[in-house]
């Protein structure tokens, strides 16, 4: 875990409950009308028993019970105020916190975004970001125990010193051990956490891959995996739970423990008179409360410390800006608002060409890169980027999008060297289509628009949709199943490379976009990349009818540039390029 | 909206069954609990008499009060420990359960439901059931046997006041049962906003550079806040039921005083009881209303632990379309392939229509058309991944439906353009963690395959680590993966779908040769979209709109001028020499 950008767990609570104080306010002062009633019903009962022991109350049995029916009341308002708040409260912060992480990680380098997979990921937005504000609202309870708890003590002691203290002894004994052994919870915590996000991670890389399972009729050993993780997840969580439920019940015993030590020291007290029957049930009443407000205050610490854990796996989400999630905002969660809609502002400058220069970039955990490589994107061209598996095509153009981060080299826009890559290559100067799209579950509109305002004329025209549109059942409405399923490979990467047209950039990249494609649709394509007006596009290919539309070539081999040129005076000097040439022909005939 | 008490039930007896001799053990443990709670109010009283009463000797007593705390303490964690674990193995087996029926369920299902939807089944609902079962001894069995004890107890002090707090046990239950369901449903409705507000961020946390790429991230974020909102009005609404739940449940208390209060008054001034055992009545009025209380705050738990209950046996109900055949044994060998009037739709719209073919065992089938005439759904017929709407699809003769699916993928293998890879090593991403096969078979594989320097290249060999979808291999090197899948299995019947699609051409010559040695002594369909991938086949089908427009040996289409199949070649031939 990350220790040098450690953020005190508090700090962060307290920069949380921050968004919103009016709300923690009134959380934690429903919390005190709550909790110093409870103290109201214990002088009810001490009462009562002194008035059955002879003594003269003002109120009466009758009296009493009118008492205890206006305490409940007036708790069941506090706790239903409470509990509307702790809704908004929850939901404002939680959200307020994915919206950070979310906003964060989109505006990372793409390849680096995330630490482990995605459904990983998916178990710090949830289980880890709700741990903070859970805790938060535990803190109003705390804090209306802690004014219980004050009161209860002050009153116990007007009663009789020497009796409290020993009685108290047991319960304040267990709270220390239970501090002390604070260290082993967040282990134990820790340990429990892992291995339930390796079952999560699992099961998303299960459910991810039914089709490929199914074909494979893997389905028993994959649910024995499944087993050995679910098996190493029970051992984590029953040793975390026996050891969480060692300190709860200890401070829960102690208070059986304290009644004995009320009976051993205070015997005399009682048949002296001293100490009456009420006092001793205004004892006992108080110090379960107590003990109560001891475990609360145990559990407290452990939670503390989860909140520890879930702060470090929320940080390592976010390397770059380790307090991102934590960034002030607001969002509104209590009203609807429509769906927000972007507008493209025009590229400020026309496009005069892009330069890479020595660029060197590895790919993250693995030794396979590319290195040096230069070449130059004139307006107006088609430049290709060929080469076989491993050759680094991919790593070169995510690289120059700034998905990849590059260690030596430069890229250079109109000549000037961009430092922001990630951010300066995207629409509307830059749009990408990548080897494999993902499709969100949603209208096939929003796939293609994702939320830029443009009309369904335009939408058609910019696509090479039309004809898929048509065979929808609902058009550009149809909702399009998980990952896009329903549509079919080239019909996925038609939905992308629609996302980007509509975009009109003055760079288009495309990665392989023919790979899904069929002969007549492939050609297609490329017409009409090759007819839009002022379009330069820069594309990873290999097949002829990309090559042969080419202005320039750039030949990748090992992640260097092999060769780079004009088709004709390539296949003339370059074996690389005759390899691939060769192996691309469209002939059939034997 | 009522909880299933008989669902509860039946899947409690199936999970909790496998393991009776711990589950005794918990029994015993919880009795000994109980007898301890009622147990210490009674020399409480006896403490309290002799104080206030006669000369009796109280250090005793004390003492034996204080050894009763630190048995309590033991038997409390051995409880807990037991329970838990009775529970994580029922929970555990549930979930294994759970996710090998979804894995069966075919794809009619999944298409409609999101990874994140799913793993909110299998891990949120069913890690709620350890609760479940861990809770609902402690709860059902446990707090009823205490409010029995402590009814029983106050009868033999008085009959009537075991008649009062009997009549105030009842009306206190019923009113807890009255009110107990008031919140499932809007506890379902904030569980199901939860899971949208997690699909959402799952789906965008798979695609993170498609979203950067094209400059959507504001709306992703925008998007994000909208899901918030339902999010909220669930969970606001579920407040409202709640507060109401946990104000009967003060009610309750607040009524076990009221009626301690009366009666203990009455008795004591009618001098039937002594002042300790007032007392006894007032601990064991509170002791009565803890397991109230722990039911009633439980109830929260178990009407959401409920919601999950429906969520995982309407799923575990919902029976698989596609079902085993008798189990006809599936011929070694090559296949031979028959469809006679196959349509087939995923909806309403028709993407087969009425397709009949012949193909012999051993031929190469080339299938060309555009895309979304049909090629893929043919593929996923033959592999029974859907079932045919009408006409049938046999092989050597029998219908696919009737072997069992097991058979019938053994024998019948699909590559698709799609490579789905594990965050595991490359052992067990090959083999898909099925541990029997040796890695002497594996290497072998690789060698044919021509990925043996591509292996030694690696130091870790087999136990590098391929990251969460393939993220640190290329598109080619992970098709290259699943072809050694494939060859990992022994088919007679070889599907690939665009398979070659992302290998660029020096690549895709390196496995001609491989391709070669797996369609010797096969049948194979090849699904294509280039005209060079189908150099190798014998037949050539061509689809468009889901009909067969035509068929033949590719020879003979080669030469007719008149083939559409002719005319493709022209296309392509006219591209490759331009």
């Amino acid at each position: 875990m990350i220790t040098s950008a450690k953020i005190p767990s508090w700090r962060v609570i307290g920069r949380i409950v921050r968004h919103c104080p009016g709300l923690f306010g009134w959380m934690t002062l429903m919390m005190l009308v709550w909790m110093l009633l409870v103290q109201v019903q214990a002088v009810a009962v001490q009462q009562f028993f002194d008035h059955l022991n002879g003594e003269v109350i003002g109120l009466g049995v009758l009296g009493l019970i009118g008492v205890l029916l206006l305490v409940r009341l007036a708790r069941i308002i506090a706790n239903w105020v409470n509990l509307r708040l702790r809704a908004l409260f929850w939901v404002q912060t939680m959200g307020l916190m994915r919206h950070n992480l979310l906003g964060h990680i989109l505006r990372q380098p793409g390849a680096r975004a995330l630490p482990g997979s995605p459904s990983e990921a998916l178990s710090r937005f949830t289980g880890d970001v709700e741990e903070i504000p859970l805790f938060a609202t535990f803190s109003t309870e705390l804090i209306g125990q802690m004014a219980y708890g004050t009161l209860a003590i002050i009153m116990m002691a007007s009663i009789h010193l020497p009796l409290t203290l020993i009685s108290l002894l047991p319960i304040v004994f267990t709270a220390w051990i239970a501090n002390a052994s604070g260290n082993r919870i967040q282990q134990y915590r820790a340990a429990n956490r892992q291995s339930s996000g390796q079952v999560v991670g699992y099961l998303g890389e299960l459910f991810g891959a039914v089709q490929a399972i199914k074909l494979a009729g893997a389905e028993t050993p994959m649910i024995g995996h499944l087993d050995e993780l679910n098996q190493q997840r029970q051992r984590m969580v029953l040793r975390d739970r026996l050891f969480g439920q060692l300190l709860i019940s200890s401070t829960a015993n102690a208070v059986t423990l304290s009644t004995g030590l009320i009976f051993l020291f205070g015997a005399e007290a009682i048949r002296s008179g001293q100490f009456s029957l009420g006092d001793f049930a205004l004892y006992v009443y108080s110090l379960e409360n107590f003990g109560y407000f001891l475990s609360i205050f145990g559990q407290m610490i452990s939670r503390y410390k989860q909140v520890g854990v879930s702060v470090d796996r929320l940080i390592t989400l976010t390397p770059a800006e380790p307090q991102a999630f934590m960034r002030p905002g607001v969002i509104r969660v209590e009203h609807a608002h429509p769906a927000l809609q972007t507008d493209l502002a025009l590229a400020d400058t026309p496009f005069s060409g892009l330069r890479v220069q020595a660029l060197t970039a590895t790919h993250p955990n693995t030794s396979f890169g590319i290195s040096g490589v230069s070449f130059t994107v004139r307006p107006g061209s088609l430049t290709v980027i060929t080469g076989r598996v491993g050759s680094g095509k991919t790593t070169l153009l995510r690289a120059v999008l700034g998905l990849l981060p590059s260690s030596a080299g430069a890229v250079l826009w109109n000549d000037t060297p961009i430092t922001q890559l990630d951010t300066f290559m995207t629409p509307p100067r830059v749009a990408y289509v990548p080897q494999i799209p993902h499709l969100f579950s949603d209208t096939l509109r929003y796939n293609i628009l994702l939320g830029l305002r443009r009309s369904d004329s335009d939408l058609l025209q910019a696509a090479v949709m039309g004809a898929d549109v048509k065979l929808l059942d609902d058009g550009l409405d149809t909702i399009i199943g998980r990952k896009g399923v329903k549509l079919s490979g080239g019909q996925a990467q038609r939905t992308a490379a629609a996302r980007m047209f509509i975009r009109q950039p003055q760079l288009l990249v495309v990665d392989d976009l023919s790979s899904a494609l069929d002969v007549e649709t492939e050609q297609t394509l490329w017409e009409t990349i090759a007819v839009m007006q002022e379009r330069t596009c820069l594309a990873v290919a290999h097949r002829r009818a990309a090559l042969q539309r080419a202005d320039h070539i750039i030949v990748l081999k090992d992640g260097r540039v092999e060769a780079q040129g004009r088709l004709a005076d390539l296949l003339a000097n370059c074996d690389e390029i005759q390899r691939i040439w060769a192996g691309s022909a469209e002939n059939v005939s034997d | 909206m009522h909880v299933p008490i008989g669902r509860y039930w039946t899947l409690l007896v199936t999970y909790l069954r496998p393991q009776w001799g711990t589950f005794a053990l918990l029994v015993v443990l919880l009795l000994s609990g109980i007898g301890l709670q009622l147990l210490i109010p009674q020399i409480t009283r006896q403490f309290l008499d002799a104080a206030t009463g006669s000369n009796d000797p109280l250090l005793g007593l004390a003492a034996g009060f204080i050894g009763l705390a630190f048995i309590q303490q033991v038997t409390t964690l051995a409880t807990t420990y037991y329970g838990e674990q009775v529970a994580w193995r029922a929970t555990n087996a549930l979930r294994s359960d759970l996710t090998q029926h979804i894995l069966r369920l075919d794809l009619h299902f999944h298409n409609n439901r999101s990874v994140g939807e799913l793993i909110e089944r299998a891990d949120t609902d069913v890690t709620q059931l350890a609760e479940f079962f861990s809770r609902l001894v402690v709860l059902v069995v446990g707090n009823l046997l205490l409010i029995g004890g402590i009814l029983l107890l106050l009868t033999a002090e008085d009959w009537r006041m075991g008649i009062g707090f009997l009549a105030f046990s009842v009306a206190a239950l019923g009113t807890l049962a009255l009110v107990r369901n008031i919140a499932i449903p809007y506890e379902r409705a904030r569980k199901q906003a939860q899971a949208e507000m997690v699909g959402y961020l799952e789906e965008r946390l798979v695609a993170i550079e498609d979203i950067r790429s094209n400059g959507a991230e504001a709306v992703m974020i925008d998007g994000l806040t909208g899901k918030h909102h339902v999010l909220y009005e669930s969970w606001r609404a579920l407040a409202g039921r709640s507060a109401v739940l946990s104000g009967v449940n003060g009610s309750v208390m607040t009524a076990a005083y009221i009626v301690t209060f009366l009666s203990a008054s009455a008795l004591f001034e009618a001098q039937a009881i002594t002042l300790g055992t007032a007392y006894l009545i007032f601990n064991y009025a509170v002791l009565l209303t803890r397991p109230f209380n722990e039911i009633s705050s439980q109830i929260d738990r178990f009407q959401s632990i409920g919601a999950s209950v429906e969520r995982v046996e309407e799923i575990l109900h919902i029976q698989p379309r596609i079902q085993d055949g008798g189990g006809a044994n599936v011929p070694a060998g090559a296949l031979s392939i028959t469809a006679e009037g196959v349509s087939f739709s995923y909806d309403s719209t028709t993407v087969l229509h009425s397709i009949n073919f012949h193909l012999e065992k051993g031929q190469v089938l080339g299938v060309l058309g555009r895309t979304g005439s049909g090629k893929t759904t043919l593929a996923r017929l033959l592999a029974r991944l859907y079932d045919v709407n009408s006409g049938s699809i046999r092989l050597n003769d029998v219908d696919v439906r009737q072997f069992t699916q097991a058979d019938l993928r053994q024998r019948v293998t699909m590559v698709t353009q799609d490579v789905q890879l594990f965050d595991a090593n490359l052992r067990d991403n090959l083999t898909f963690f099925n541990r029997e096969i040796s890695d002497d078979r594996i290497l072998h594989v690789m060698e044919i395959l021509g990925l043996h320097d591509w292996l030694a290249a690696r130091p870790a060999g087999l136990d590098s680590l391929i990251e969460s979808g393939g993220r640190n291999l290329s598109a080619g090197e992970a098709q290259l993966l699943a072809f050694a899948r494939v060859f990992l299995a022994d088919p007679g019947l070889v599907i690939l779908d665009e398979a070659s699609a992302r290998l660029d051409p020096a690549t895709e010559a390196r496995l001609e040769r491989a391709v070669d040695r797996l369609l010797d002594q096969r049948t194979a369909i090849i699904i294509a979209h280039r005209l060079r991938t189908v150099q190798r086949a014998d037949v050539i089908m061509i689809l468009d709109e889901g009909r067969v427009v035509e068929w033949g040996q590719r020879e003979q289409l080669a030469a007719d001028p008149h083939s559409h199949f002719y005319h493709l070649l022209q296309t392509g031939l006219e591209e490759a020499l331009a």
